[in-house]
């Protein structure tokens, strides 16, 4: 048991340090991605509106140089589309803003990565595929190794034979009572 | 102790070799970011020609080119290529999480490919659709836009992309 409890303490000591930095991306984007319904947990969404002198209904080409001047716009423009015969799509890098001709309405809808957590998020949902997928299943099985070896690191009533086993016991049955009484029941 | 610890050393070298084979811009015969499978078909089909003719194109693999004038800002699940007639789109579908369109790429252009389908809704299945999809994209329904006959929604159920550079910048 001794030497079991060496290994395990080996194990759980190396393989915590390598943990370290893939449990603080999965940790902060689990909290942020389980939100999603409420926000998006990578982009901040802004929707502004305003009003320009109507540019008429011409042919886009025509009407585009009136509705760029008028937009004033400091990123780039990567496309003019005509969305509907009213409607005039500007696309520019931060999202799209479209210019209502009848009443010269703008909305502009953009997005703004969320700092940080857009890089994190990108991550944790597997974004990239690729060899990430090795690497992410490769957390996980340290994760395992992780949580059964921190088992028995402990010795006495303050380990699996004492409190360390209620919290044991305890963080097994909330998953497992959690799926089914809202599986089964 | 000794040997974990090899052992140890070796799984890291091996997984730090893995992330550095990890790119998911990779490159195929068509020069861009790849989503996906990327396209492999061989002729690219008018997005104009292909509505016209969608009943010759059912469930066929079909690859056409456009800018990107929306996507799915929730999942990016979805985007719109536009045709080169005015007005007129088509969507490209992905299965959700299996492909990701982030949605910087509103504006830049896209080769996108899959198999053309087409789902004959009625107007308050279409109605129904179309309203869940402007809420999700924050934008408002009309549902006098949509004939009282309902509507034959043409998509395609994208199998890959690759995404040119911006066409504007």
């Amino acid at each position: 048991m001794s030497r079991l409890r060496k290994v395990c303490r080996f194990l759980h000591r190396e393989l915590g340090f390598l943990a370290v930095g893939m449990t603080l991306v999965y940790a902060v984007s689990g909290v942020a991605v389980n939100h999603n319904e409420d926000w998006n947990p990578s982009y901040e969404r802004t929707v502004t509106t305003w009003t320009i002198t109507s540019p008429g209904h011409g042919p886009t080409e025509e009407i585009a140089p009136a509705i760029l001047a008028q937009l004033d716009l400091d990123e780039p423009v990567r496309n003019v589309w005509r969305a509907t015969p009213n409607t005039v799509r500007v696309i520019v890098p931060s999202g799209t803003i479209d210019v209502d001709l009848l009443t010269g309405r703008v909305r502009a809808d953009r997005l703004r990565p969320r700092p940080l957590l857009r890089e994190l998020n990108f991550l944790h949902l597997n974004h990239s595929k690729g060899a990430w997928t090795w690497i992410a299943d490769a957390y996980a099985l340290i994760l395992v190794i992780l949580a059964l070896s921190g088992i028995v690191l402990v010795k006495g009533r303050l380990g699996l034979a004492g409190r360390g086993g209620v919290w044991l016991a305890v963080g097994v049955l909330l998953p497992v009572v959690w799926a089914a009484v809202n599986l089964y029941l | 102790m000794r040997l974990i610890s090899v052992t140890l050393s070796l799984a890291s070298l091996a997984l730090l070799a893995a992330c550095g084979g990890a790119d998911s811009a990779k490159q195929q015969p068509v020069a861009g970011k790849i989503y996906g499978a990327g396209v492999s078909a061989a002729d690219t089909v008018l997005v104009s020609e292909l509505l016209a003719n969608a009943d010759r194109f059912l469930g066929e693999t079909v690859r056409v080119q456009g800018p990107i004038v929306n996507l799915c800002k929730h999942r990016g699940c979805w985007l719109d290529i536009a045709s080169d007639k005015e007005m007129q789109t088509i969507q490209l579908k992905v299965e959700d999480n299996e492909i990701v369109f982030p949605p910087e790429l509103v504006g830049e252009t896209a080769i996108v490919e899959g198999v053309l389908e087409g789902i004959p809704l009625t107007y308050e299945q279409a109605c129904a659709y179309l309203e869940s999809e402007a809420k999700c994209q924050g934008e408002s329904f009309d549902p006098a836009s949509v004939p009282a006959e309902g509507i034959i929604f043409y998509r395609i159920q994208g199998t890959g992309a690759v995404i040119l550079a911006a066409t504007g910048n």
